[in-house]
């Protein structure tokens, strides 16, 4: 309530969100954010016009859209868990290391575990994905929910401790030995990879992954467990009033979370990779946060807002290659998306007014 | 031996200080209330600014005094975020963290691979040479006194000077006020929202002092990074557990600092043994002592006894 | 203060309200909760500004905006929320804000100076010990050395007898008449008549943000005040048939537990709520009443004693047996604990039951029965919401709690805990709760009136627990119990 020469700015609680805004709000928000990226771009002496009409290129052509969809599958995966994850009001940031040890999870299957029918890999590499994931985001929920401890750094430092592992796995007993200059695990037999989709490049890991956001979004609005996450997610004691198991809906939360996280891995490793690097991390967990935030923990949003980032994504690699624009611009523009998302947000529940101060 | 210890105590207090910069910092702002979840970033664009800057004037002291700048700047984003517009401050610490991530990456390509000047070390020949009379003690102190980063030594004066006015003046007693009991300060009179600003700001300004000091001080070049593991390498996440380590005291914070920053120093020391562990289990080191100290500080006795602010992440409007 | 308004959305708050202090009385601002009465202090303190209006504070125009420039004006206030950082000392809450010192504290001057001004007024405090050590009592004594500290000649106290126990209203009293008779003007914020009545020179008497009347307490009494602040005749008496209880419904044996500070804070509490029964929890403020209930709800975990429900072991039951066993709990929390913000009316309503017919299907919800009795509870209880699906943060803290009060009492509940229900609530609105409450304990539930307001619980109560420091101090019968040996038990004192 700071007043500027007489004028003051009122904001008051609006009792109902315009549909509009609804979805203006996060459509203002990608569009401020090209806003701005013109004008960092023009500052590199890039022409901002000529980079997005490239970006928006890979939304026109067939190659484009299927790269587009190859590395959207994780990323849907992710913020899909993650939307989930934080309606129980669990601060998971850690989704990129859960995502790692997927990838860890289902590599063991496809490489280390003998004598499994080869029919079955895929399905195995798959649940071991999502365990590892769910596992591995387990250890910060439970100290979350038994003892407080703030989950946001826990998350985050097991980041750094997968990233290790993987060093340590691709580098140690993990390592191809026919290639050993490489931090890599050998190739995966082809019994081991996702199935392309006939005709096309792309395996069918997206098509499961808008499956699973269709099913979570019916669980949310409509099912028990879909209210009790909603309401530990608001108020942990109302929740206790209410008679929900806290601990346990929490957790439930965390696995969805952190298993999606890991399938998305097992997705990579299985798909458009094929073997277990430390290169595969690549910040989608970050991505996914992001995502997840710009559809509003509202899983079915998640979708369009999927397709829209790995867009600019692919997008951003073409200007790599023919502008020079670092790679790290795509960070960049996610990151002043979420800002503008954020602000936005108070447009959405606030209406503000400026009204002269009282100059009695 | 003794030579080793003083090796692995210099080095604790050079590693520790990145801690120690950081943390002090997020202690005023978290004592004033705000939680600053973007000292990451923070940390990563002050590490671009000094270093971009060194490299420019060919001055590693212009190097931090741009990077100071650089933490207030972006301070102010936050805290427009946070206190002003009240955005749950998870989230905007979030966006700081991820906007360093990406503009550090963007405009630091060009810098891979540039050499700028270094801080010139401090040495106290005379004291050291006194000391050297005294057995063991001596040498180990005499090394502590002789050829550090003056950083080392600044943030120390830092620390004591951050602690007296936090506990002992009339500006202290407004901060933590404004952190335990917003509404109450705000009806005496004790503006909530400048102190918040101001805090933030000297949190901001510290973290990125951090991350000039462990670029020109300590590393020395800038590398690309991927996005999930940026040149910082999360010791601006592990400078918010020394917060709750240091139970939101900038003295503790020195001890807290140098235990922590002892802990990476130690990963140095023991892979030149030759123990047969591979190394990448040492650099795992800092982050699984961090989870040990969340974990065993949010006990609830032990947490009971350190005192959390009690408004902290909690925004503030008179009206509501 | 002239022509005062000040609206919030959805609100007139202050209606062009006229009111006059003078130096030396002490004049009571009277009114129910809501009528507007904090508001207009609160515009006095700077915390609020108003639409329109004019301040003229010792006979100059003054523009106050914030706190600070009411302070410099000498005016002081004793908030009903106690602003006190609890982890600091007396002294350092004290200071606070002062420009001097400059920059160094110098804290044994301080201390000096507190010992002084306690011993003038006759409200002692240890300057040095912390906030958290002291009692309630103790705390507002700090708030007003606080104002006195500043050599305000202006003081302003919202609601301070709320805290109090009886005897302590008493010296509050004296404290106040000695500021007057030094010349200050006191305000003295009240919806409690007799209060006012006593320790008051002037009445000013607040209706939906309109000053209605300024009376002497000399020319009025309490039924004629009674009526200025509610616009019609109040019924005092309320119809309540014989007490005939039924068999115990829940046993406590010798309960201990810890409060959300790590210290004791029941300490062998032994008691027992039988059907058809309204057992009155009388009590200052923070002596065990909230950790009792939650004991009762299954919500705190015992360290010594047992709970039977029925004659059932349920110490180690979880919230969500007693839940099952017909215990409702109205809490005292209502957006934190009571209900969800963001959720709608309807799904607020089914909270505690939704997991049970009609409402679930296996694992689905069926949002048709849900709305259905949203809409029947909305009507019957007149809560006023456009329509069902509203969240409730949209709500007004009356209509808040008329709707936990439906959720909590449409269960047919066995035991009801409520605590402070009608805090916040109208006179219609509260005497409707009575009527509710009283119509449960006809149906044969057992009550637990937890409440501040001694006479809420002696009109409505069979039997009266007093509860102080965690103990249970004094069970009276209802004809037994008088506001004075009650109010000199919750004192401390085990009576007589």
């Amino acid at each position: 309530m700071t007043s500027v020469l007489g004028y003051t700015v009122r904001w008051e609680r609006r009792l109902h969100a315009p549909l509009g805004l609804r979805f203006g709000v996060p459509v203002l928000s990608v569009g401020l954010a090209f806003v701005v990226g013109a004008a960092v771009l023009a500052a590199n002496r890039v022409d901002p016009l000529r980079a997005y009409s490239q970006i928006s290129m890979v939304f026109l052509t067939l190659s484009g859209i299927s790269q587009a969809l190859s590395i959207g599958a994780p990323v849907l995966l992710i913020a899909v868990g993650l939307a989930i994850g934080f309606r129980t009001g669990f601060w998971n940031i850690g989704a990129e290391g859960q995502y790692l040890m997927g990838a860890v999870g289902a590599t063991w299957i496809a490489l280390f575990v003998p004598d499994i029918p080869p029919t079955l890999v895929v399905p195995l590499m798959a649940m071991g994905g999502f365990v590892s994931g769910a596992a591995w985001a387990s250890g910060p929920a439970l100290l979350k929910a038994r003892l407080g401890v703030n989950e946001v750094l826990t998350t985050l430092m097991t980041v750094y401790i997968a990233l290790q592992l993987v060093f340590y796995l691709t580098l140690g007993p993990w390592r191809d030995p026919l290639v050993p200059a490489f931090a890599g695990t050998a190739p995966f037999p082809a019994y081991a990879r996702l199935p392309r989709i006939p005709g096309t490049s792309i395996d069918p890991s997206i098509t499961i992954g808008i499956l699973i956001a269709i099913v979570l979004y019916q669980l949310m609005q409509r099912s028990r467990v879909g209210f009790e996450i909603r309401v530990v997610g608001e108020s942990t004691s109302a929740a206790r009033y209410a008679g929900i198991r806290y601990l346990r809906t929490i957790l439930l939360g965390m696995i969805i979370s952190g298993g999606l996280a890991g399938l998305a891995g097992m997705v990579v490793v299985s798909g458009s990779a094929g073997y277990l690097r430390a290169e595969i991390a690549v910040g989608y967990g970050f991505t996914g946060i992001i995502v997840a935030w710009l559809a509003g923990l509202n899983t079915l949003a998640v979708i369009p807002a999927t397709v829209l980032f790995s867009g600019l994504k692919v997008g951003a690699d073409v200007l790599q290659t023919t502008s020079g624009v670092p790679e790290a611009f795509t960070v960049l523009f996610q990151a002043m998306i979420f800002i503008f998302v954020i602000v936005g947000e108070l447009f959405r529940l606030y209406r503000f007014r400026i009204i002269r101060t009282l100059s009695a | 031996m003794s030579e080793v210890v003083a090796a692995v105590l210099a080095r604790a207090m050079e590693t520790g200080t990145i801690l120690l910069l950081a943390a002090l910092g997020e202690i005023y702002a978290e004592r004033s209330g705000v939680l600053n979840l973007g000292v990451e970033g923070m940390m990563l664009l002050g590490a671009l600014g000094a270093f971009g800057a060194a490299h420019l004037l060919g001055n590693a002291w212009a190097g931090l005094a741009i990077a100071v700048l650089i933490g207030a700047v972006v301070s102010l984003l936050h805290s427009f975020m946070s206190v002003t517009l009240r955005l749950n401050q998870v989230a905007t610490g979030l966006s700081i963290y991820l906007l360093g991530v990406g503009l550090s990456g963007f405009l630091g390509k060009p810098l891979v691979g540039v050499t700028v000047p270094g801080l010139p070390v401090v040495a106290f020949p005379s004291v050291q040479d006194a000391l050297s009379k005294v057995p063991v003690i001596g040498l180990v102190l005499g090394r502590l006194l002789g050829g550090l980063n003056p950083m080392v030594y600044l943030s120390i004066a830092l620390a004591v000077i951050m602690w007296f006015i936090l506990f002992r003046t009339r500006w202290g007693l407004n901060i933590r006020s404004v952190g335990e009991n917003p509404s109450m300060a705000d009806s005496l009179g004790v503006s909530v929202f400048r102190i918040r600003y101001i805090c933030v700001m000297i949190g901001g300004s510290l973290a990125a002092l951090s991350g000039a000091y462990l670029i020109l001080g300590l590393l020395g070049s800038w590398t690309e990074a991927p996005a999930a593991a940026p040149v910082t390498a999360g010791r601006g996440w592990i400078a918010i557990a020394l917060v709750i380590l240091a139970a939101w005291s900038p003295l503790r914070a020195i001890l807290g600092a140098y235990l922590l920053g002892g802990v990476e120093a130690l990963q140095y020391t023991l892979q030149g043994f030759q123990l047969g562990i591979p190394s990448q289990f040492f650099t795992m080191l800092p982050y699984i002592s961090a989870i040990v100290v969340l974990t065993s500080f949010s006990v609830e006795t032990v947490r009971k006894r350190i005192g959390v602010p009690a408004a902290l992440g909690v925004s503030y409007s008179r009206e509501e | 203060m002239r022509r005062i308004i000040k609206s919030f959305p959805g609100v007139v708050a202050n209606d062009n309200l006229d009111f006059q202090l003078l130096p030396g009385e002490v004049h009571a601002l009277l009114g129910e909760n809501g009528a507007g009465k904090t508001t207009l202090m609160n515009i006095l303190y700077g915390l609020y500004r108003p639409d329109s209006g004019q301040i003229i504070v010792k006979g100059r125009e003054a523009k106050i905006n914030s706190p600070r420039d009411a302070m410099q004006l000498g005016i002081g206030m004793v908030h009903q929320h106690l602003k006190l950082v609890s982890t600091h000392s007396v002294a350092e809450n004290i200071i606070l804000g002062l420009n001097e010192p400059r920059f160094f504290l110098k804290m044994d001057e301080v201390h000096d100076r507190i010992h002084e001004l306690g011993e003038r007024y006759g409200l002692p405090v240890n300057p040095q010990q912390k906030i958290w050590q002291l009692s309630m009592g103790e705390r507002q004594r700090v708030e007003i050395l606080k104002i006195l500290f500043r050599e305000s000649d202006i003081l302003v106290l919202d609601e301070p007898t709320a805290l109090l126990a009886p005897p302590e209203i008493g010296e509050l009293f004296a404290a106040l008449r000695r500021m007057a008779s030094e010349g200050r003007g006191v305000v003295f914020i009240s919806h409690k008549l007799n209060e006012v009545l006593e320790v008051s020179d002037r009445i000013t008497v607040l209706r939906r943000g309109r000053a209605v009347d300024t009376r002497r307490p000399s020319e009025t009494n309490t039924a004629e005040l009674a009526n200025l602040m509610v616009g019609r005749p109040v019924l005092f008496k309320l119809e309540k048939k014989p007490f005939s209880p039924g068999a115990g419904f829940l046993e406590l044996q010798n309960v201990e537990v810890m409060g959300d500070k790590g210290l004791p804070a029941l300490k062998g509490i032994s008691l027992e709520i039988r059907a058809g029964e309204i057992l009155g929890l009388a009590g200052v403020a923070g002596n065990g009443q909230r950790e009792l209930a939650e004991v009762i709800t299954g919500l705190r975990r015992l360290t010594k004693g047992k709970i039977y429900v029925n004659g059932l072991d349920f110490t180690s039951s979880s919230p969500l047996d007693f839940l099952s066993a017909g215990i409702s709990y109205v809490p005292e929390d209502r957006q934190g604990v009571g209900s969800v913000a963001s959720m709608t009316v309807a799904e607020n309503l089914v909270l505690r039951e939704y997991r049970n017919g009609p409402f679930a299907r296996n694992i689905w919800l069926d949002f048709k029965a849900i709305d259905e009795h949203a809409s029947q509870l909305v009507s019957e209880f007149s809560i006023m919401t456009p329509d069902t699906r509203n969240p409730v943060q949209n709500l007004s803290g009356g209509n808040l709690q008329k709707l936990i009060l439906a959720r909590e009492l449409s269960r047919k509940p066995k035991l009801i805990v409520a605590e402070h229900p009608t805090r916040g609530l109208d006179v219609g609105a509260t005497e409707y709760v009575h009527q509710r409450l009283i119509q449960a304990r006809e149906q044969g539930s057992a009550v637990l009136l937890i409440s501040e307001d001694l006479d809420e619980i002696l009109t409505l109560g069979d039997n009266v627990a007093v509860i102080y420091e965690g103990k249970l101090v004094g069970l009276l019968s209802a004809q037994q119990a008088s506001i004075e040996v009650v109010g000199m038990m919750m004192a401390g004192s085990s009576g007589g």
